[in-house]
């Protein structure tokens, strides 16, 4: 179950992703998680994504000087994180 | 590494021979007549001409050498193949500008001692042209057709007649440009610039040419498809900017094909206006090799960062 909710997280990642990088996004996405988190994508869990976002606002910030765009990107990523902490607290609220 | 040592590698190989030609073959005596030159005078005018060219040669040789680079990077993934010959047939495009322009060089100095090679030359180098732009929009057209497959795009019915309208008046010009030159009285006569009869001009030059020149088009519109309906920000202005640049070296090759083989029949440096057409047609082109050095840069980057 949590694991198919990390891949569901990668997943929703890569999609956002999607809309800056188009068909190079999950290649973009997978790099970015295993050369600076060491991870496999699949194992993506809600606590690396703060760590994540930080990596990817660096590389877009190579791409582009636009920092609307860049703005914009990270905010709908951090939306993500968001989600992923009321996901997170609902399933331990269940548990416990 | 390897590869960036073979694009300067194959340029200044190119560079020494075509300068070593310009100075060391004897002058053309057409154009040491026309403008009262003498033989130094005429290698140093030589020379002049030569920057531009060498600069250009520069720019189609980095272009396409840089979108080989992305090509190689994204080769394993979908579109990859496709991405590999369109920059094939990019360096193509480059070679076919820079070797006929060399061979043309030393053909020239060998009719001017041996004045029966003239008709030779003329066949061989229009051949040699009319080669490179079947192999190079060839392998351009093969790959945007197969990029605008796998996106699953359609080319739309009023789109197409604009293309096969574009076509036919490209076509019917290029006739028209190269049928004025010819005795129309007498079909079998190779008195005429490209020294052919007719019949054989119009099967092995005009047909093949415009058949080439319509895959330059088609392949140009396809990519326009690409880039038009890309997902992706960064992607799609990366895509647009290789669209432009794509554009541009399809459009100057076929203008510069166009107009050496409409005004065929000399080798030899003549300050007119074809010369003037030529250079703005190789700064169009240059142009576009720049773009899609930009173009293939900020794709690798995509795949890089």
């Amino acid at each position: 179950m949590v694991g198919k909710k990390d891949t569901a997280l990668y997943a929703q990642v890569v999609q956002v992703t999607r809309v800056y990088f188009g068909p190079t996004a999950e290649r973009f996405i997978t790099r970015q998680i295993q050369n600076h988190l060491h991870k496999l994508p699949q194992n993506l869990s809600s606590p690396d994504l703060k760590k994540l976002i930080d990596w990817i606002h660096i590389a877009v910030s190579l791409l582009t000087e636009n920092t609307e765009i860049v703005d914009e990107y990270m905010l709908q990523l951090e939306r993500l994180t968001h989600k992923a902490q009321v996901q997170g607290g609902k399933a331990s609220a269940q548990r416990s | 590494m390897k590869r960036a040592y073979n694009t300067n590698f194959y340029y200044i190989v190119l560079v020494i021979v075509y300068f070593l030609l310009a100075i060391f073959l004897p002058a053309n005596w057409i154009t040491e007549k026309t403008y009262h030159l003498t033989a130094s005078e005429y290698h140093i005018l030589l020379v002049i001409f030569m920057l531009p060219v060498l600069i250009f040669w520069y720019a189609a040789f980095y272009g396409g050498h840089k979108l080989k680079e992305y090509a190689v990077l994204v080769k394993e993934t979908a579109g990859g193949t496709e991405y590999w010959q369109i920059a094939r047939g990019s360096l193509w495009l480059a070679w076919g500008i820079a070797i006929p322009s060399v061979l043309g060089l030393a053909i020239n100095a060998l009719v001017n001692a041996h004045p029966n090679f003239n008709n030779w030359s003329i066949i061989l180098i229009n051949y040699l042209d009319l080669g490179f732009s079947i192999i190079s929009f060839s392998l351009i057209s093969n790959g945007t057709k197969g990029l605008r497959e796998k996106a699953h795009l359609r080319i739309s019915n009023r789109r197409l007649k604009a293309l096969i309208g574009i076509l036919v008046c490209l076509s019917v010009l290029f006739c028209f440009l190269v049928f004025r030159q010819f005795q129309l009285n007498n079909l079998f006569s190779t008195a005429n610039p490209y020294k052919l009869p007719l019949l054989l001009v119009m099967l092995s030059i005009v047909i093949p040419y415009l058949y080439a020149w319509f895959l330059g088009l088609f392949a140009a519109h396809e990519m326009y498809l690409l880039a038009k309906n890309a997902h992706g920000l960064f992607y799609q202005n990366a895509l647009r900017q290789l669209v432009g640049g794509l554009g541009c070296i399809i459009s100057g090759s076929i203008a510069l094909q166009y107009l050496s083989s409409s005004v065929p029949g000399h080798n030899y440096l003549l300050l007119n206006g074809k010369l003037l057409a030529y250079f703005l047609m190789l700064i169009l082109t240059a142009g576009g090799f720049m773009l899609i050095a930009v173009s293939a840069s900020q794709l690798k980057k995509l795949e890089e960062i």
